[in-house]
């Protein structure tokens, strides 16, 4: 006799399999390579970082060999760790652990919690989160130095009591200041973003959106107004929603409050305050198609002949994360039209390339990237330009053709992101 | 081009090489995502985040055969956590208004669409684990090896949670759920042998 749960689960899975509309198959496909690229632009900026910091540190080695560091590190003890192998840290399953710095800082790791103190400096310390929920107690004093990362997100600190949580899994950060203010530095925004006392910081990698909202966690919460960026995040999908309702203080592994979906191309229906914010606000907040729908009332045309930089760029990044690529190339086109010479202007023929590229519009793309590179050089997507030029030309006309820019991107960018496959075209493989 | 030159260019860069893994592999973990949560609009946003993840790890997959079991452990992980937040926020249905899920193309049999519609009610009342070991084992045809795999747990565990989903689908069914029991005792009268 066959198993009745087997043919059922036949059937379920038979339509389970059902093919997709073509429109819906090709919208994902093209979601999933814009997504691709920026998260090689993403980490080729996070690439150059660790070589300012190979530098600095090679200084600092320097420096010390020469005495002219002598006030030793900070030191640490730890209590109630269930395992402390080297400068490891983890709290046993039903209580938590203790960090205690010679500076008078403490550390609470809560349960479960795997940290790790990557450096101790005379100054501070950098404390890597690697999974759970810390509370740190930061004393304040001149110089003082210290970071705290969990994932890609860094927090800078000078003096502060704050409680940072990290889930690998999710790849989700949650920060709650509960004294003085910090500034976080994410890999979904330029610059840093200040967040203050009584604030609750929340980033989502999966999903590719921040938000800030207040809490009743500090003493001064009340009086704190939204967090703001210290310098105006990028264009790319983050959403920053500073004005959520206040939620109650971090808890580790917090799945009843979070958020629910909003993801690269979530289509909200239009809201009630649209109106009062700028495109390029909306855009920050993931609110693509709210944007293109603006647009669209006020006429495609007229916008492209008349808008700002910024609402032009707003609604080609809106049009670009929405699928819209038709869209999204005349309104970059219109940034080359109508701003050459501008930084808009110069990032439209980037992102013009990463659109003929993804359209496998080999010569197209690598016009674009060359316009690019001759206009910006040392622009923010100037090692991504030589690589989309690598790339364009080995698929036109082979590798020995691409050979010399492989070998200018490594002279340029030898810890880039793209180093592997500049090696690789280069012979030095 | 193989899966592991595929994974190679991915690592480098290379945002073609991710459409020809789209291609390849969408379908599949597509389904995964269909046979546990249903057909609801979440589906391909959550394709989505199984591909990115992929793109983050894709420096952890060593060999080019790994490919394939990665993105279905992937997307297995997606489905847990998503059926987790869907309990936290009380939307233990299959779709957000609770409907029986609709397939792209409804099926001739229309008993086997009642029993099917029950059969999920019965899944969204189980822990997300013993759901999901159901459907991998049930609708996905996985191995126990491959469901002990895919859930991170021992094959003994995965094959518990499997017997205890039967039982209750069977318990709960004759009891609760006429169309699914009536589907399901035809079958052992062996009206569909």
């Amino acid at each position: 006799m066959r198993d009745p749960l087997n043919e059922l689960g036949a059937l379920a899975h038979q339509r389970a399999s059902a093919e997709p509309t073509p429109e819906l198959a090709a919208e994902g496909r093209q979601r999933i390579m814009v997504r691709a690229a920026d998260l090689g632009a993403e980490r080729a900026r996070a690439w150059r970082r660790p070589a300012v910091l190979t530098a600095f540190a090679a200084a600092a080695a320097i420096a010390v060999f020469f005495g002219v560091f002598r006030s030793r590190p900070i030191g640490y003890i730890v209590l109630g760790s269930g395992e402390q192998t080297s400068d490891y840290l983890s709290a046993p399953a039903d209580k938590p652990a203790e960090v205690r710095f010679t500076d008078g800082s403490e550390l609470t790791a809560q349960p479960g919690t795997r940290l790790r103190v990557d450096q101790a400096r005379n100054n501070g310390a950098r404390v890597l989160i690697e999974r759970g929920v810390a509370t740190a107690s930061v004393k304040h004093a001149d110089r003082s130095n210290w970071q705290f990362v969990a994932g890609p997100f860094e927090v800078h600190v000078t003096g502060t009591k704050l409680t940072l949580g990290w889930d690998p899994l999710k790849e989700e950060v949650d920060l709650v200041l509960h004294e003085g203010s910090v500034e976080v530095e994410s890999p979904l925004a330029r610059g840093h973003f200040a967040v203050r006392a009584g604030q609750h910081f929340h980033a989502s990698l999966l999903d590719g959106s921040m938000r800030v909202d207040n809490t009743n966690a500090g003493s001064s919460a009340a009086k704190q107004p939204e967090a703001t960026p210290a310098v105006e995040a990028s264009s790319s999908p983050e959403v920053l929603a500073s004005k959520a309702k206040p939620e109650p203080a971090l808890a580790p592994r917090a799945e009843a409050k979070l958020a629910p979906h909003s993801k690269l191309n979530s289509s909200p229906a239009v809201q009630s305050d649209a109106p009062r914010e700028s495109w390029p606000e909306l855009v920050r907040k993931g609110q693509f198609q709210v944007v293109v729908s603006a647009a669209e009332n006020r006429g495609i045309e007229s916008c492209l002949s008349s808008c700002t930089a910024a609402d032009v760029r707003a609604l080609a990044d809106a049009a670009r994360y929405s699928g819209k690529s038709s869209l999204a190339e005349q309104s970059l086109q219109s940034l080359r039209r109508r701003f050459s010479g501008s930084g808009e202007g110069s990032a439209a023929a980037f992102l013009l390339a990463r659109l003929s590229e993804s359209r496998r519009q080999l010569a197209a793309a690598d016009g674009w990237y060359e316009t690019y590179l001759r206009e910006a050089p040392r622009g923010q997507f100037a090692s991504d330009a030589l690589a989309g030029r690598m790339r364009a030309v080995a698929a036109l006309r082979g590798s020995a053709a691409a050979k010399p820019l492989a070998l200018e991107y490594l002279r340029s960018y030898p810890d880039g992101v793209h180093a592997p496959a500049a090696k690789k075209l280069g012979g030095f493989d | 081009m193989g899966d592991a030159e595929l994974v190679q260019a991915v690592v480098q860069g290379d945002t073609e090489a991710v459409g020809v893994i789209w291609d390849r592999y969408s379908t599949l973990v597509r389904t995964v995502l269909r046979s546990n949560l249903g057909f609801d609009s979440a589906t391909e946003d959550l394709l989505q985040e199984v591909f990115i993840i992929f793109l983050r790890n894709a420096r952890e997959i060593r060999t080019g055969s790994a490919l394939k079991s990665f993105l279905a452990t992937v997307a297995v992980r997606v489905v847990l956590v998503e059926l987790r937040r869907r309990r936290v926020r009380r939307w233990v249905t299959l779709t957000p208004t609770g409907e029986v899920p609709e397939p792209a193309t409804a099926p001739q049999d229309e008993d086997g669409a009642a029993a099917l519609g029950a059969l999920y009610r019965l899944l969204d009342r189980m822990p997300p684990r013993r759901r999901v070991a159901f459907v991998l084992r049930h609708v996905e045809g996985f191995e126990l090896s491959e469901v002990a795999k895919s859930l991170k747990v021992s094959e003994s565990t995965a094959k518990r949670e499997v017997m205890k989903a039967r039982q209750a689908i069977f318990a709960r069914a004759e009891r609760s759920e006429p169309a699914l029991w009536h589907y399901l005792s035809r079958f052992q009268e062996g009206e569909h042998a």
